[in-house]
């Protein structure tokens, strides 16, 4: 069933209907909010508070955009509110950050890699974090950026250059390692 | 094609956002351009580790599936604005808590004044009837002073912080950019400009707003009133960093001016008597320093050649007898602005003509000390004797002004903590770094800390 429909289903007085589209949903919720949150914990909050809050301006949600767009554009909103009002959690380690690699050294080196990734976006401007996240973690396209985050398609293309422009400095024992190996 | 590493074009070309024309003469560009070759070939490398970093999965969690519909329980869809946590709403939030927390010191202030009246009045009883029977009018006339007093302080205290409306060329703003003396140009609205028309002003924006401070404390009580202090202050805390062995710990935070302004006036306040920079504090926030205590005449602060000019502050008695005058004095602080591009405009000259050499000096906001010198960056201190020693020392004797102010210490503890990382605060606040320097650990690596005095 279409995202539509449901929200239909949910706009007629089927409120059960909405755990679908939270099901459906919830995981690229999750695993952008913890890219842009840095914490598991605080992006279940984060995704959780995002839901109910599509649920409660669900009636404005005028479907001019996917249903996925706004939900991510609400949950970017929830994570930079988030940042102004909190103290920053300090990064745990990802709790499993290889999931298939066989080799030992490697996993090790994959988890290391990841770990510095966290930390370097943790280190971004919000703003800049949220932009390169979407671009190149989530695979989204520049226009769909500029949908969830309600900013220019202009604005989104100078912002990824200069977030990619500091993680290349953050992030370089990593990248000249991949230039090495590669 | 002439291309600059910082050109967003590359990241189009990588992106395959290009027509085919555009990428070859991109490419073409990259080919003759080692440099530029190789920050390409980095970003293409980041991006595949971007995307391998990504990779991990992340499953549905019942929990939350079933935490989200039992919240909407009893609720109907709704028109609510999802996009709900506006600024003002925080501000709200904030402002609320900090009416608390006035609310809460007034009625600590109005219990102290009430014990105090009591007490007067119990040793004019024991004076004798006929004192009493004198001043029985006494009572209810400072029982009416008391109320009106207190109805003064509430909606003194009570209200937001009053908006800096400072001449231009003279509020916070002005600080670092020299485009505030024209009074026909608002360096905010044009650096929005600027940025709506894709023009980068990142490091600009960040020039304007970013103050660094570093403040020793002495002892946990100090430690403990510096941090009530800034809970009471409306900045909001977003990094937090510890360095050089843990001794000295980095915040991150951020506020409109008018905050930050008041924090820097407290702290001012509350520290004894400290010297800043004229310019460091909005004209507003000295012109309230003036009304609480007499401001000394400026001084040249020769012990360092960049400060230009300097006000010496000493604070009224009473701000150092209770309250937030008995906060720490064992801090020294020092404010050291960012590095202050400068721009001018002629007669005749657009705003964007105007920011052009701004613009050209922003980009250099990275270079050395000595250019960014040269940019205007000034730097103060406001410091208070080194031997003070957490709050005993604070009640002790005050060393007269200008003693203090020659024996500024050199606030060194720094010198081996790196510079805080360039981030730019959000549209209309101001960025503060905090770097708390626990003086009672002793310091990790720092063999020139005792050489830096004036």
């Amino acid at each position: 069933m279409q995202d539509s429909e449901i929200i239909e289903r949910v706009l007629a007085g089927d409120h059960a209907a909405y755990a679908t589209l939270v099901e459906r949903h919830q995981p690229q919720i999750l695993r952008l909010l913890e890219r842009l949150v840095g914490c598991r914990d605080t992006a279940q909050d984060l995704a959780q508070e995002a839901f109910i809050a599509a649920f409660r301006g669900l009636k404005s949600f005028q479907q001019k955009s996917s249903f996925s767009t706004w939900l991510h554009r609400i949950a970017c909103n929830k994570a930079t509110s988030a940042a102004r009002r909190r103290r920053p959690v300090p990064l745990a380690p990802t709790a499993d950050p290889v999931a298939e690699s066989s080799d030992v050294s490697a996993r090790l080196e994959q988890a290391d890699r990841q770990q510095a990734v966290k930390q370097a976006l943790a280190q971004l401007d919000q703003r800049y974090r949220a932009v390169v996240v979407l671009a190149d973690m989530e695979d989204a396209t520049y226009e769909s950026i500029a949908g969830i985050l309600d900013i220019p398609v202009g604005t989104v293309r100078s912002r990824l250059h200069r977030a990619r422009m500091e993680l290349r400095e953050r992030l370089r024992p990593f990248v000249a390692a991949q230039s090495s190996s590669s | 094609m002439t291309l600059e590493p910082d050109s967003p074009t590359i990241s189009d070309w990588l992106d395959g956002r290009l027509s085919a024309e555009e990428a070859d003469a991109v490419a073409a560009a990259v080919r003759a351009n080692p440099p530029l070759a190789d920050v390409a070939a980095e970003l293409r490398q980041l991006k595949e580790l971007l995307t391998t970093a990504g990779d991990q999965p992340v499953e549905a969690s019942p929990s939350l599936t079933s935490a989200v519909m039992s919240a909407i329980t009893g609720l109907e869809p709704g028109n609510e604005d999802p996009f709900t946590e506006t600024d003002e709403e925080v501000d709200e939030a904030v402002a609320e808590e900090w009416q608390h927390v006035e609310q809460d010191r007034l009625d600590q202030e109005r219990a102290e004044a009430l014990e105090d009246e009591e007490a007067t009045s119990e040793a004019r009883r024991t004076e004798g009837p006929s004192a009493g029977s004198d001043r029985r009018w006494l009572k209810p006339a400072m029982t009416v002073a008391l109320a009106a007093g207190l109805l003064v302080a509430v909606m003194l205290n009570l209200g937001d912080p009053p908006a800096v409306d400072a001449p231009p060329g003279r509020g916070p703003l002005a600080r670092s950019v020299e485009v505030a003396e024209r009074p026909e140009i608002d360096p905010v609205a044009l650096a929005e400009r600027m940025i709506a028309r894709g023009i980068e002003l990142t490091e600009g924006r960040q020039s304007m707003g970013t103050l660094h401070m570093t403040v020793h404390l002495g002892d946990r009580e100090g430690r403990r009133q510096f941090e009530e202090l800034l809970a009471r202050s409306r900045v909001r805390l977003d990094r937090e960093e510890t360095m050089e062995g843990g001794r000295v710990e980095r915040i991150g935070c951020f506020g409109r001016a008018a905050e930050v302004d008041r924090l820097l006036e407290t702290l001012a306040v509350s520290s004894g008597s400290v010297v800043v920079q004229a310019g460091s504090l909005s004209r507003e926030a000295i012109d309230r320093l003036e009304r609480r205590g007499p401001v000394a005449e400026p001084m040249i602060a020769a012990a360092d050649a960049e400060v230009e000019t300097a006000t010496e502050l000493q604070p009224p008695p009473e701000a150092l007898a209770g309250g937030m005058g008995a906060a720490p004095r064992a801090m020294a602080i020092q404010i050291a602005e960012e590095p202050a591009p400068a721009a001018d405009i002629a007669a005749g000259e657009t705003p964007e003509e105007a920011a052009a050499p701004l613009i050209a000096a922003l980009a250099q906001a990275d270079a050395p000390p000595g250019l960014a010198r040269s940019l205007g960056g000034r730097s103060a201190r406001m410091a208070t004797p080194p031997e003070a020693d957490g709050i005993a020392a604070a009640q002790a004797e005050a060393p007269p002004a200008a003693m203090v102010a020659k024996a500024a210490p050199p606030t060194a503890a720094t010198n081996d903590v790196p510079p805080p990382p360039k981030l730019i605060p959000p549209e209309g606040y101001v960025r503060l770094w905090i770097d708390i320097v626990d003086t009672t650990k002793p310091a990790a690596t720092r063999p020139s800390a005792e050489g830096t005095s004036p």
